[in-house]
């Protein structure tokens, strides 16, 4: 995983790739705007992180540029500016994410996972949390090596949950990934499977937690 | 002031005029006439005596009028200092016997024996005449005669000018005076007002106490207390605000003197555990002291004073409830606290800043969070209730004491032994915002008298207008 810092407060950048490569990733720092520009025109990255405030050439132009060039790489805004306007700017112009300095260290290094995690969708390497594994090209998914019994639509449910773990789901979004099978589901189908996966889910160091009127969401828990 | 037409001086004087100039001018149509009464009636008996002496000259020979006016009695007769005097002596057929043709006569001729005065034109100027009506009874004539005696007017006239002099000269005087009076004590009136102009131009901008209203007209009394309320309620507001600036000193220095300490004292250790225990609570100030400055901007921007206008709009508040709500969540399932959504109806709108009802609502949600204990509950509900909305955030913390609630939104004030590490200002800028909207914000029990329960009303569109 290669991930380009675009930072110019030296002590922050310094921290940051530090910590970065601490996780092991392999990271790569520019200090300027122009500096970015060039450098994520190749679309070596996985992820670039990017401050918004930059010398040269603005954060919001870089990430405008690389996606004018067709560029996917996964962008997270870093800003000081906490007017929400420019965060909405921010996201509307191509970024996947954002986060407001200062920021703790831990936060970033989950959004990080998930966005590159959202990063390999379409590649099919295998989601795992806990002691669960999910391969989205076999559709199925494991405990430890155990195979689990489930069935399309509790697949289906379990996909968005492991696409999106640690993160709320609410039931129009599982809805929408399972409407490619059928007929109207209702509040209560939904909550049945559910139900069923977390059965079915028991003693795999993942439980899928509701959170009332928001939605589900799925998390490797410990002990208990 | 004297050159401003709103000046009192000018004002008072202007209404003074135009009450004393109508009365002046109807004091002269007056005394013109009064005086030409008077100069009639000193003149005109003279006039008669006159018309008498010339009847006096009338005799009747044959049936025939005739008068024998010797030149000396003629010339006595006609003779004035001032004025020219004209006569006229008609027989009872109406043919001029002597005289003055050209004498007009009276319009209402009088009675035999009696006489009348009146005013006509004799070649152009203006007389004053008197005809007597002889009688000839006794005579060889029938009828009576005609004896008019006209005077040109110089000397009534005169007369007149002399006597509306003496009446006018002291109305006038008295409107000149009156205007010199309304002068002077305006000036004296205002005297006061001058000195207190005085006393401001030379305070100090430091000095807010009170004006001395000793010695004030009671006119201005009004303006004295007035100002003076102002300026308590602007020493009461300075007051604040350097309490304000005073707690946010302390509370930033607080902090930064603690990750300095912790910064120098781990440069220092060798023992690793120990470097360890120091980053840790370098950390910790330094979460604080980011959460302080964010709230402290979040403040600045939501403050009346702060300029920033409010970007009015129609705003469903179940999805913005929802989406706050799902901001807290990573914050939530660390403190194993429930945290969950209500919606009585699907779409509930109001009319307000999406920004600022987000800021409002977060603080909200922020604040339980941090003073529930794990394992507890926050619910938040979006609710309509007749013409209102209602934001209502629920937790089973260990709740606010009633004599409690009204100060918790006051800055930097904290419940005594408060857990968690909130910076007192959350509430605050809760506050601000909901006054910025004319909404209203209540403080009470929970459910089963547990916990605290705060709820926001905020108008609809509808009636917000």
């Amino acid at each position: 995983m290669r991930i380009l810092i675009v930072e110019d407060d030296p002590t922050l950048a310094d921290g940051l790739t530090r910590s970065l490569q601490q996780s092991g990733y392999a990271v790569d720092c520019a200090v300027n705007g122009e500096q970015a520009s060039s450098m994520l025109r190749d679309g070596v990255y996985d992820l670039a992180i990017l401050d918004l405030g930059l010398p040269r050439l603005d954060g919001i132009e870089v990430l405008r540029r690389l996606r004018q060039q067709g560029g996917r790489t996964p962008v997270l805004i870093l800003t000081a500016r906490d007017a929400v306007e420019s965060r909405v700017q921010g996201l509307d112009m191509g970024a996947d994410d954002y986060m407001i300095k200062p920021f703790s260290l831990i936060e970033l290094e989950a959004r990080i996972r998930a966005l590159i995690r959202r990063g390999q969708l379409g590649s099919n390497i295998p989601l795992s949390c806990g002691r669960l594994t999910f391969d989205p090209s076999a559709r199925r998914a494991y405990i430890e090596n155990r195979a689990l019994e489930l069935s399309a639509r509790e697949i289906g449910v379990l996909e968005v949950l492991m696409l999106r773990q640690g993160k709320v789901v609410n039931k129009e979004q599982i809805m929408e990934a399972l409407c490619n099978w059928d007929e109207d589901l209702g509040d209560n189908a939904i909550e049945v499977y559910i139900h069923r996966l977390r059965k079915k889910l028991e003693c795999s160091g993942v439980r899928i937690r509701t959170l009332r009127g928001l939605g589900y969401l799925l998390e490797a828990h410990h002990g208990e | 002031m004297a050159n401003d037409s709103r000046s009192l001086r000018r004002q008072l004087l202007l209404w003074l005029l135009a009450l004393l100039v109508p009365l002046l001018l109807a004091g002269a149509v007056g005394s013109y006439l009064l005086a030409n009464h008077f100069s009639n009636l000193a003149y005109d008996r003279s006039l008669f005596r006159a018309a008498l002496a010339l009847a006096d000259q009338v005799e009747v020979l044959q049936g025939r009028v005739v008068v024998d006016l010797p030149q000396k009695a003629l010339d006595l007769l006609e003779y004035d200092k001032d004025d020219w005097i004209y006569y006229r002596i008609t027989d009872p057929q109406g043919i001029t016997v002597a005289g003055e043709t050209g004498l007009a006569l009276p319009s209402h001729p009088p009675k035999p024996g009696g006489h009348v005065y009146y005013d006509t034109q004799l070649a152009g100027k203006s007389v004053r005449a008197v005809a007597f009506a002889l009688p000839l009874e006794g005579t060889s004539a029938r009828g009576q005669a005609l004896v008019q005696v006209a005077e040109t007017r110089a000397k009534r006239d005169l007369l007149a000018e002399e006597i509306i002099l003496a009446m006018m000269l002291p109305q006038l005087l008295i409107v000149l005076l009156a205007g010199a009076l309304v002068h002077f004590g305006v000036s004296r009136g205002l005297a006061p007002l001058e000195r207190l102009r005085q006393a401001f131009a030379q305070r100090s901008h430091r000095d807010l106490s009170a004006v001395p209203c000793e010695g004030a007209p009671r006119e201005v009394l009004p303006l004295l207390h007035a100002m003076n309320d102002l300026m308590q309620r602007l020493r009461e507001s300075i007051a604040q605000q350097q309490r304000f600036i005073a707690d946010a000193s302390h509370q930033m220095r607080t902090p930064l003197a603690g990750l300095q300490t912790q910064a120098e004292m781990a440069l220092r250790e060798n023992d690793p555990a120990r470097i360890q225990h120091a980053l840790e609570r370098i950390r910790a100030s330094t979460v604080r002291l980011s959460h302080l400055v964010s709230q402290l901007l979040a403040l600045a921007r939501v403050e009346p004073s702060s300029g920033k206008e409010i970007h009015w709009q129609t705003i469903d508040l179940v999805p913005l409830a929802r989406s706050v709500c799902m901001d807290h969540v990573a914050d939530a399932l660390a403190k194993q606290i429930d945290l969950g959504f209500e919606a009585t109806l699907p779409k509930i709108e109001v009319q307000g800043d999406p920004l600022m009802l987000r800021e409002m609502l977060a603080n909200l949600i922020d604040n339980a969070l941090r003073y529930t204990p794990a394992r507890g509950k926050v619910t938040v509900t979006v609710l309509q209730d007749n013409d209102q909305a209602m934001l209502a955030v629920e937790d089973t913390g260990s709740g606010i004491p009633p004599e409690e609630r009204t100060r918790i939104f006051e800055r930097f004030h904290r419940l005594a032994d408060s857990p968690g590490d909130g910076c007192g200002l959350g509430l605050a800028i809760v506050r601000e915002i909901v006054l910025a909207h004319q909404g209203e914000i209540t403080v009470e029990h929970g459910k089963e008298g547990r916990g605290t329960r705060m709820t926001i009303r905020l108008s609809l569109p509808a009636a917000a207008g």
